[in-house]
């Protein structure tokens, strides 16, 4: 099956490859009619030149795609203005001294030339000649550059990525400006033929993670990709796992921070989140904005991170083995007012944790999802009366709907957790429920586990949080000053690791 | 490793984690009767025990309700276990906060209720135990209420309140079961009584019951008992007032600090005579000086200390006679300093200690320092 898959693709390929333009320009016409057969977007445009009756040209575009203006003032005027007269062979004629544009290509085959098109460029023909110009005039709408609404900082650029590919690239190079910073392209989609770039800085970045990435972006074979989501959800390692093992990220300042770092960049056409390889755990804790602000405060702010993951993911599962089961751990005044606070309510005590949860869960998911014009009633229905109202009429317990609320609040500092947060939550849930304190450390383990064991393209995952050495303990827990970061993460860039010269101080007196 | 034996191994792990944890004790908060306190008496040969419970009443504002039971049995076990046959809940023992024994009970052999205490998983190691003075240790929860509704509460609050007061040693149940197992040392527990106060009856804390091995041999009243927090290097402030400072009972008192308030005992042996040195060092200010005396040069003051020290040596000596001939229990811990410090010599004292200690010579040293004189440095003039 697999195999007839394959051989009928080629066969594809081969026919379309076999085409060439030929002399009569009649014919091309045709043939890239017949081609764009019931797509009116194609368009056709035929005119002679003043001073050659006889010679009739053609231009082929997709509208929309182009720029109006320069296909009017860059293509058409020249040509229907210009006085030479015909010394010269025409298309070399209109290619070097005719048309005003930065980027002509020749073509003798159909298979460039309907991609040019498709990509927004313009065909130019000529009768009786087998060759024609792809001119480039892109010129689609597309998004401004604006703060991406996810990942907003007070400190810091504000610019971030587009949908557009080009202009994404722009951004990047405007942040390196170094020759070595390569861009390699390739095209993915054999309905949507996206274009990919996979970026990263020459010496730097390790030979070997490149390789692997070129080789699994290499197998991939789907009908489309319409983002970058679908790029990283096939190449990813640990594909089971709830935690991310690639990054991605919409600010251009962020990735070109981890290219620094040796890290290697996928940008994908038509999606503004560029996807950063290898992504390790410690990420999720880091925001740029602890780069650019002092180092004590980018601390804290880490550590806070940190300690939101802890407390989103244990704190309903302790609560619930708390009092169920280890109700002697409590102080006495607490324990007579978490009691006073059940009484009456008719569920079990994990029964109310997990219905809770899953309100929240729901409320999380609709504000995401609905028009802003009804947001009010949402947080009237779920303040008041999924909050008050259950309490007072004894559904749920106060105590519980605090803790439920404190796991939903501390989640939104890690939001790039997501799913794993859920996850792990209700794993430590249900083993605490289960077997209590003991149950809840028997979770935590597994989840260690887990997390030592998985790896992002040959990276442990877990880099640096078991070392003792304070060198890789700059960029984990806390944010170490910047004259301190005198070196690269080790394993992701492994040939050229040093990041500031060792001369005493000079970070500090510049 | 293949696929199926993987899943094999992680499903046995998961099964064993799961069933071989001991105990399973899943219960809801709101389901169990929790124990406040309880107290134990002895009733033609059996247990009978009243228990306190807190029970809650939820409404809009939680009210705490204390409900007395009580029940017999042939073991306080076995008496606590027939509670469940007109509580109809569980028990739950793990915020008990105090035990009151009955005297009866603490003569005989005090060892026996407390046995479930320091065994059963529940009741904590750290729960007050009490004498009872009165003729049945239930009488204590036949008093009324004062501010707090749960009167176990309100007896714990009243022990652990003793450190500014030291009127009763606040022992909890481990530290008498290190007394209890120690050679060289006597154990005690506080005292609780029933007064008229106010034309209602009230409970009491005050004194120490003294015990030799594991049965009840007297008691030390309140002014002993603040005397024997300095011996056993309990006291933790408190005052010192009237007799206890001078001859004369003046009305001056010191209030005593707990930094550099500590005693320090030491065996000395000399010869074939064995002896006690006891350096007793206290830091007080002056806090009451109603007499007007004149305390102002280093002279006076001296004077005073001087005073001071002399009468609490004195009252020292006393207790420690007193308890060497009437009770013959060591407890404030002679036997265990010698152990400590010159363990040859215990090893040929031991087996006679009783009789050592009866005689034992004690030399008391008290080392004063007033730290200050609190907002008013010079006594008031009495003017016209």
């Amino acid at each position: 099956m697999l195999f007839g898959k394959k051989n009928k693709k080629e066969a594809d390929k081969l026919e379309v490859n076999k085409k060439y333009l030929k002399k009569s320009l009649e014919y091309n016409i045709k043939s890239f009619k017949n081609i764009f057969n019931n797509d009116e977007t194609l368009f056709v445009r035929r005119f002679k030149m003043p001073t050659m009756e006889q010679l009739e040209c053609c231009i082929v575009f997709i509208e929309g795609m182009i720029d109006v203006d320069v296909v009017n003032r860059n293509i058409i005027q020249p040509i229907l203005k210009n006085k030479f007269s015909m010394e010269y062979e025409p298309l070399e004629a209109l290619q070097n001294h005719v048309i005003t544009s930065h980027k002509i290509e020749k073509a003798t085959e159909m298979d460039p030339l309907i991609e040019g098109i498709l990509i927004g460029n313009t065909v130019l023909m000529l009768e009786g000649i087998s060759e024609a110009l792809i001119i480039t005039t892109k010129g689609f709408k597309f998004r401004d550059i604006a703060e991406p609404p996810s990942e907003k900082v007070i400190r810091g650029p504000r610019e971030g990525f587009t949908e557009a590919f080009m202009t994404n690239l722009t951004l990047l190079r405007r942040k390196i400006r170094t020759p070595k910073l390569k861009f390699k392209f390739l095209t993915l989609g054999t309905q949507t033929n996206t274009k990919i770039c996979i970026c990263y800085l020459e010496g730097i970045a390790n030979e070997k993670i490149l390789a692997e990435v070129e080789k699994r972006i290499g197998n991939i074979d789907i009908d489309g990709i319409l983002d970058s989501g679908y790029i990283e959800e096939l190449i990813h390692d640990s594909p089971l796992s709830p935690f991310k093992t690639i990054g991605s990220s919409e600010r251009p300042d962020v990735v070109a921070s981890r290219l620094l770092e040796g890290r290697i960049a996928v940008v994908t056409d038509g999606s503004p989140n560029v996807l950063t390889i290898p992504f390790l755990m410690q990420e999720y804790f880091q925001s740029n904005e602890d780069y650019y602000s002092d180092f004590i405060f980018a601390s804290i702010n880490r550590i806070l991170r940190i300690l939101g993951f802890l407390i989103t993911i244990s704190v309903t599962g302790v609560y619930v083995a708390l009092t169920t089961y280890h109700q002697e751990i409590f102080p006495t005044p607490l324990v007579l007012s978490i009691g006073a606070a059940r009484e009456g309510v008719p569920f079990p005590t994990v029964l109310e944790a997990i219905i809770l949860l899953f309100i929240f869960e729901v409320l999380r998911e609709a504000s995401v999802r609905m028009p802003d014009a009804i947001g009010q009633t949402m947080s009237i229905v779920g303040a008041l009366v999924l909050g008050q109202a259950a309490i007072d009429a004894k559904l749920f317990s106060a105590p519980m709907v605090v803790i439920v609320a404190l796991s939903g609040i501390t989640a939104l500092i890690v939001p790039r957790f997501k799913g794993a947060i859920i996850v792990v939550r209700l794993l430590l849930l249900f083993a605490s429920a289960f077997l209590g304190l003991y149950g809840f450390v028997f979770g935590i383990l597994l989840i260690l586990i887990h997390l030592f064991g998985i790896r992002s393209f040959g990276i442990p995952y877990m880099l640096d949080y078991n070392s003792l050495n304070f060198q890789d303990f700059k960029d984990t827990m806390i944010r170490a000053p910047w004259w301190y970061m005198r070196l690269r993460p080790k394993f992701i860039a492994k040939s050229n690791n040093q990041r500031q010269s060792n001369k005493k101080g000079g970070g500090r007196k510049s | 490793m293949r696929r199926a034996d993987r899943f094999l191994l992680a499903f046995t792990i998961f099964v064993m984690v799961s069933l071989l944890t001991g105990c399973w004790n899943y219960r809801e908060i709101e389901s169990v009767s929790i124990v406040a306190g309880a107290a134990i008496d002895k009733e033609n040969d059996e247990y009978r025990i009243t228990l306190e419970t807190i029970d809650i009443q939820a409404g809009k504002e939680a009210n705490l309700k204390s409900e007395i039971f009580e029940a017999k049995g042939k073991t306080v076990f076995d008496a606590i276990r027939n509670v469940i046959q007109i509580s109809g809940r569980r028990l739950y023992w793990a915020h008990s906060k105090i035990v009151i024994i009955s005297q009866e009970i603490a003569e005989e052999d005090i060892w026996k209720p407390l046995d479930f205490f320091l065994r059963d998983g529940e009741p904590r190691i750290n729960t007050n135990v009490i004498i009872s003075k009165e003729k049945t240790a239930k009488a204590i929860y036949e008093t009324e209420k004062s501010m707090e509704t749960i009167k176990s509460l309100e007896i714990y609050e009243g022990i652990t309140n003793q450190t500014s007061l030291l009127k009763a040693p606040n022992i909890e149940l481990y530290n008498f079961v290190n007394d209890l197992a120690a050679k060289g040392k006597s154990a005690i527990f506080p005292v609780i009584g029933v007064v008229t106060n106010n034309n209602k009856k009230k409970f009491q804390i005050s004194g120490t019951a003294v015990f030799k091995k594991n049965k009840l041999v007297g008691f030390l009243d309140d002014e002993e008992t603040k005397l024997l927090h300095y011996i056993l290097d309990r006291a933790k402030g408190g005052l010192l007032v009237g007799k206890e400072i001078s001859k004369k009972d003046e009305g001056i008192a010191l209030e005593v600090f707990e930094y550099g308030t500590t005693t320090k005992i030491k065996p000395e042996p000399k010869d074939d005579e064995l002896s006690m040195k006891m350096d007793v060092y206290i830091t007080a200010a002056i806090a009451e000086n109603g007499e007007r005396k004149a305390l102002i040069t280093q002279e006076e003051i001296n004077r005073f200390r001087k005073e001071v020290e002399e009468a609490i040596e004195e009252n020292i000596k006393a207790l420690i006679e007193k308890v060497q001939v009437e009770y013959g229990s060591d407890i404030f811990g002679f036997g265990s300093a010698v152990k400590a410090d010159i363990p040859k010599t215990w090893k040929s004292v031991e087996n006679e200690w009783d009789e050592i200690f009866r005689l034992l010579d004690v030399k008391v040293k008290v080392h004063l320092k007033i730290a200050n004189k609190a907002k008013v440095s010079q006594p008031i003039k009495i003017g016209d």
